[in-house]
């Protein structure tokens, strides 16, 4: 393969890559469109999460097949092993949509549901907008938005508390298994602003070589 | 002058290596120190070349630290052999070659007036592009610098333990008196690489030592170096960036003659400090 095709069938995995992103931020929000205020099971949920499936083992086949045939080094390596991390984040993201469809769904079918708390609501303006930036920091390549991504976790985490506090004072006059189900979805909410804040980490990698996950910042010597 | 500096002035007849420091076990824990802050067993300062007008090596400082793989890498014409050649004052066998600066070596610089040229090259050993065998039996390869060098120990127990060292014995040991010349061009290699260790160099320079080797050749040739770095010091110039990012410590890359980035192999290779050395690896230019 030469150095040419390397770099154009590279730059088209990152262009896979984020048209897949579209597709995982898509679910999130139709999962939390049906949790929310929606009427019959999202259906498409589930079909777009089997095609992120394929997607994913698609863009790892093709990152593999780059990295045996071009061994690729520098930026170019740190691009690959991204995509790598970035494309089974993302159908994380996905399966974790799929449980907030399931889980809001379980709740629908509930006697003496509890109201889903607006903090749930939030949680999923926040972690959608994370995910939909953490990839736009990819694009640009800009450690500034990704930190930015990074920053905004803490915010989600303390929704996510909050979350399971309210629910738990519920489940003394309600039902157990329904505020389970809320506490659910605040979870995989919880799950989906990490998984987009491991990818604003992966991009900071991508951009400057330097490790920044476990709040842990290893600059590597510029010597 | 100092004593070291007179062993390298003379012929040392017993053949007699420097100990060395137990540095073996730290290798792993010191990997990513800066070469110019681990025990140097070379260093250059302010080195240039000259073939003619050419300026082919522009006043390079480096040092070379003791007991580790350092790969030279670079486009062609980039001076990585040249520099490789003034190791071992290899760069004298060619006319128009000029060099200025120093390459000190346990204290002495190798451009010394009074420094002895075959002195240099049996403690700086080097191992060619092309595996260059003499057209005598595979015995005699080992034990031809053996016997210039005036060695007086065991010359049987020294060919099998350059041989050994070089990773080749199984293979020739039933083969001493059969010529070299019918060994494979990675049996040869191999051979060449026992030739200069038996006479117990300090530092090895390899230039380009697996580029005419198929791949099986290149992997053994490869874990020989692995093996040879607790022992000694070497250097190895190399086209085949992913051999450098294999097999050495530290990287050096150079363009134009001018050292541009020399530091941890690992570092280079996936998150090198200068553009330049981005460009290069990465397929950019070169």
């Amino acid at each position: 393969m030469s150095h040419k095709v390397f770099i154009e069938r590279l730059g088209q995995l990152e262009a896979r890559l984020l048209e897949m992103s579209s597709t995982v931020e898509r679910i999130v929000r139709m999962s939390m469109d049906f949790a929310l205020e929606g009427e019959g099971f999202p259906q498409e949920v589930i079909e777009l999460d089997r095609v992120i499936d394929a997607e994913e083992v698609a863009i790892e086949e093709e990152a593999i097949e780059l990295l045996a045939l071009h061994q690729p080094m520098a930026v170019d390596l740190r691009l690959l092993v991204t995509i790598l991390k970035i494309n089974s984040d993302l159908e994380r993201v996905g399966d974790h949509a799929v449980n907030i469809a399931k889980a809001a769904e379980r709740l629908r079918g509930t006697p003496q549901r509890p109201v889903i708390p607006p903090e749930v609501s939030e949680m999923s303006t926040i972690a959608i907008g994370m995910l939909r930036d953490s990839l736009d920091a990819l694009v640009h390549r800009n450690i500034q938005e990704a930190e930015d991504v990074r920053r905004r976790d803490d915010r989600v985490d303390r929704l996510h508390e909050s979350v399971f506090r309210i629910m738990l004072t519920h489940m003394l006059d309600s039902n157990i298994s329904a505020c389970l189900q809320v506490i659910l979805m605040g979870r995989n909410l919880e799950r989906i602003a990490d998984l987009a804040t491991n990818i604003a980490e992966d991009v900071v990698f991508m951009v400057k070589g330097i490790t920044v996950r476990h709040g842990v910042r290893v600059e590597q010597d510029e010597s | 002058m100092s004593t070291k500096e007179t062993a390298l002035c003379r012929r040392n007849p017993s053949g007699k290596r420097h100990s060395r420091g137990p540095l073996q076990f730290f290798n792993r824990l010191l990997v990513n120190t800066p070469p110019g802050e681990l025990d140097s067993a070379l260093s250059t300062s302010d080195l240039s070349v000259y073939y003619g007008d050419t300026h082919a090596v522009k006043h390079i400082s480096l040092s070379i630290p003791r007991n580790r793989v350092v790969a030279f890498i670079g486009p062609s014409g980039c001076g990585k052999s040249t520099l490789l050649r003034c190791f071992n004052r290899m760069n004298d066998l060619i006319p128009a070659a000029r060099v200025e600066g120093a390459v000190d070596f346990r204290g002495t610089n190798l451009y010394a007036p009074d420094v002895d040229p075959v002195e240099v090259r049996r403690r700086i050993g080097m191992v060619f592009q092309k595996p260059n065998p003499f057209p005598k039996s595979i015995y005699d390869n080992i034990a031809f610098g053996l016997r210039i060098n005036g060695f007086r120990g065991n010359l049987d127990e020294q060919v099998e333990r350059s041989l050994r060292a070089a990773a080749i014995w199984d293979e020739a040991k039933d083969r001493l008196q059969d010529s070299a010349l019918g060994l494979s061009g990675g049996q040869q290699q191999r051979l060449c690489i026992a030739r200069a260790l038996a006479v117990e160099p300090e530092i090895l320079l390899m230039d380009e030592p697996a580029s005419a080797l198929d791949p099986i050749a290149t992997s053994r040739i490869e874990d020989l170096i692995e093996d040879l770095k607790s022992d000694y010091t070497i250097v190895i110039v190399t086209h085949n960036m992913q051999q450098a990012a294999r097999v050495s410590d530290y990287t050096a890359f150079l363009y134009i003659g001018e050292l541009i980035e020399y530091g941890d192999t690992e570092r280079l290779f996936t998150n090198p400090a200068k553009e330049r050395t981005e460009q290069y690896i990465t397929g950019r230019f070169g």
